[in-house]
């Protein structure tokens, strides 16, 4: 019969106690997929920021994880930039209203933000329907896949943009429009980059 | 010989627009783009806008609609009324933009479409390069088209600017320092001194009877000669000329089509009522400039600024205008009209730098439409009633429906109306429509 061992082993009160950690409340392991390591780790350095905040009395937003997409990387939303010196105005410890402007036109981008109205269908599969007002940022530099606005031949129109080789096209997002090649000797100018459309219900 | 040294070093870029109103509607109808194209003013129907089509048919500035009518005809042209709404907003875009390449105190805003940039703090910027990203950048930002003159004074940079608009070779940019001085010599020689800041059809005459035709002529015109002969601000042009800035710009009283007052504060500024104080000395001095040149002014406009250049700092960069129930060149209007637009546009919590107001669509005073007739009280409550009709109908009806008349509009109402362009950039309901 082995001899009952006179070290080791669980002791009352012993190890630290539950709460006492840097997240101040009972913690347990966790198995966290390899792409997703990264991401996690900074939502609990912004929670546990958040907390300490909290405790000295700043409202803080918590951080709130969005549902991560099946191809790309949880995308995280801080409730504070990691600090790295003064606290600025324009941190958003502090909550406000949500900002329509700010959150509709980029910032810095502001004298470079037009809205356009759809007129037609051929971009429903898009999200855009007739009728609907689109935001347009010129200052962005238009891409291969970016929904468009393009001057042709004098006409405003509204398409997506695909360059293929050294072929430009007016795509439609409607089976029932044709693509439009951009030909030789026609008149193409970018307008601008449609970023959001904005859809009455 | 007359550029010395420390001259070259200073450098001073003026950036306007191309046929500014022109521009600005093409950019929200591009088949107009290639074609002949005026704005005609709402008070008179005048062309105050040629696309360069249009100059090259021979319409001069100021040509009334209907004596265009024959060439109408045989040339398609298209003639819109003023729509100072959308080219106020289109104005205050570009600004916007040029103010990304200097610091708040060294743009000053000279007119509607007319900038200047102090690059001398910036003596490492290629001017060249920059007057290229500049004209880059404010085209595809907002649409419209502009020409860069860069110099070592203020009379030099706009000559530059002449240069770079009028002879495509230079591909919309001209730098003066750059060129060496027989190039700009023989330069100077090929323009008519008529194109020199503050030199009017008069006063060509009277220089071209003392022989002096070209720019090169002016040049070597001896400044104390030039004071003697003509007048002490030929003197200072010519000094100019010559790379000497000596011009304030209150001496040259060309009639302009905006009156503007800016300037940057001494210490930046964070409430409303210290904004006021700023406000009201700037459009007292462009109420005097307005009187002085015997206008009135149908529109205000006002602008307050942070320090882009402070990244740290929250930036804000808003302005609005508005036109006047009643043309006016009171300064108590004025200077009330753009108090309330300011504290309209003001938020607590930015540290501002600068703030500007602007007049415009301004018109000559006549008897009829002076302060006459804003002297009783019962006037003015009958007028309050009479605004909040109007804006009634046109907040139902839209914009233009009905408006106060006065004396000669009657006939250009019908113009008004059907050549006006929708208000693209303000309302929701008249954004550009694109097809899908």
């Amino acid at each position: 019969m082995p001899k009952r061992l006179s070290h080791g082993g669980a002791r009352a009160g012993a190890g630290r106690p539950a709460g006492s950690g840097s997240y101040g409340e009972p913690t347990r392991p966790l198995r966290v997929p390899e792409s997703q390591v990264e991401p996690v780790v900074a939502f609990l350095v912004a929670y546990r920021e958040g907390r300490a905040l909290e405790e000295k009395g700043v409202r803080a937003v918590a951080p709130r994880a969005v549902r991560p997409t099946s191809r790309r990387h949880a995308i995280v939303r801080y409730a504070a930039k990691v600090p790295a010196g003064f606290p600025s105005p324009a941190d958003d410890y502090i909550e406000d209203v949500l900002d329509f402007n700010a959150h509709l036109v980029r910032q810095g981008h502001e004298a470079a933000t037009f809205v356009v109205r759809a007129s037609g269908w051929s971009m429903i599969g898009a999200g855009i329907h007739d009728g609907d007002e689109i935001v347009v940022d010129r200052a962005l530099q238009a891409r291969d896949g970016h929904v468009v606005v393009a001057a042709v031949n004098g006409e405003l129109i509204v398409k997506r943009l695909r360059i293929r080789g050294g072929k430009v096209l007016l795509v439609s997002e409607n089976p029932h429009y044709p693509e439009r090649v951009v030909a030789e000797g026609e008149h193409l100018e970018i307008w601008g980059v449609a970023t959001r459309v904005l859809h009455k219900l | 010989m007359y550029f010395t040294s420390s001259d070259a070093v200073r450098r001073i870029a003026l950036v306007d627009v191309n046929n500014f109103y022109v521009s600005c509607e093409r950019v929200f109808q591009p088949r107009l783009e290639g074609i002949p194209v005026v704005v005609l003013s709402n008070n008179d129907g005048c062309a105050v806008s040629r696309s360069a089509e249009a100059k090259a048919l021979g319409i001069a500035m100021g040509t009334p609609w209907h004596l265009m009518k024959d060439l109408v005809k045989k040339h398609g042209i298209v003639g819109l009324s003023s729509n100072y709404t959308l080219y106020g907003d289109m104005s205050r875009r570009a600004m916007s933009v040029l103010a990304q390449f200097a610091p708040n105190t060294d743009q000053e805003i000279y007119s509607i479409d007319e900038c200047f940039l102090d690059l001398t703090p910036q003596p490492q910027v290629d001017a060249r390069g920059v007057g290229a990203e500049i004209r880059n950048r404010v085209k595809q930002w907002t649409g419209l088209p502009v020409c860069v003159g860069v110099g070592p004074t203020k009379t030099l940079a706009k000559l530059a600017n002449h240069v770079a608009k009028t002879r495509p070779e230079w591909n919309g940019v001209c730098d003066l320092g750059a060129l060496a001085p027989e190039a700009r010599n023989a330069l100077f020689s090929e323009i008519g001194a008529r194109n020199v800041w503050g030199i009017g059809r008069r006063l060509e005459s009277k220089l071209v009877a003392e022989g002096i035709r070209t720019v090169a002529d002016l040049r070597s015109l001896d400044p104390a000669i030039a004071r003697q002969w003509f007048s002490v601000v030929l003197q200072r042009t010519v000094s100019e000329l010559r790379g000497v800035a000596c011009l304030d710009l209150e001496d040259l009283a060309p009639n302009k089509q905006q009156i503007i007052a800016s300037r940057s504060f001494g210490a930046p500024v964070y409430s409303a009522d210290e904004l006021v104080e700023g406000i009201r000395s700037y459009m007292t001095r462009a109420a005097e400039k307005l009187r002085r040149q015997g206008s009135i002014a149908g529109m205000v406009g006002v602008w307050l600024e942070t320090n882009r250049f402070r990244p740290q700092d929250p930036q804000y960069h808003p302005s609005v205008s508005a036109r006047l129930p009643q043309a006016t060149d009171d300064t108590l209007r004025l200077v009330g009209f753009a108090t309330a637009l300011m504290r309209r546009i003001f938020r607590a919590g930015y540290r501002y730098v600068k703030a500007g107001v602007m007049l415009w669509d301004l018109r000559a005073r006549s008897i009829v439409q002076g302060s006459l007739f804003d002297a009783s009280p019962e006037f003015d409550d009958r007028r309050t009633r009479l605004m909040a009709v109007l804006d009634r109908a046109s907040a139902k009806w839209g914009r233009g429906v009905l408006a106060p008349g006065s004396a000669g509009m009657t006939a250009r109402w019908a113009m008004k109306r059907e050549r006006m362009t929708p208000a693209y950039t303000t309302r929701w309901g008249e954004v550009v429509r694109v097809r899908a």
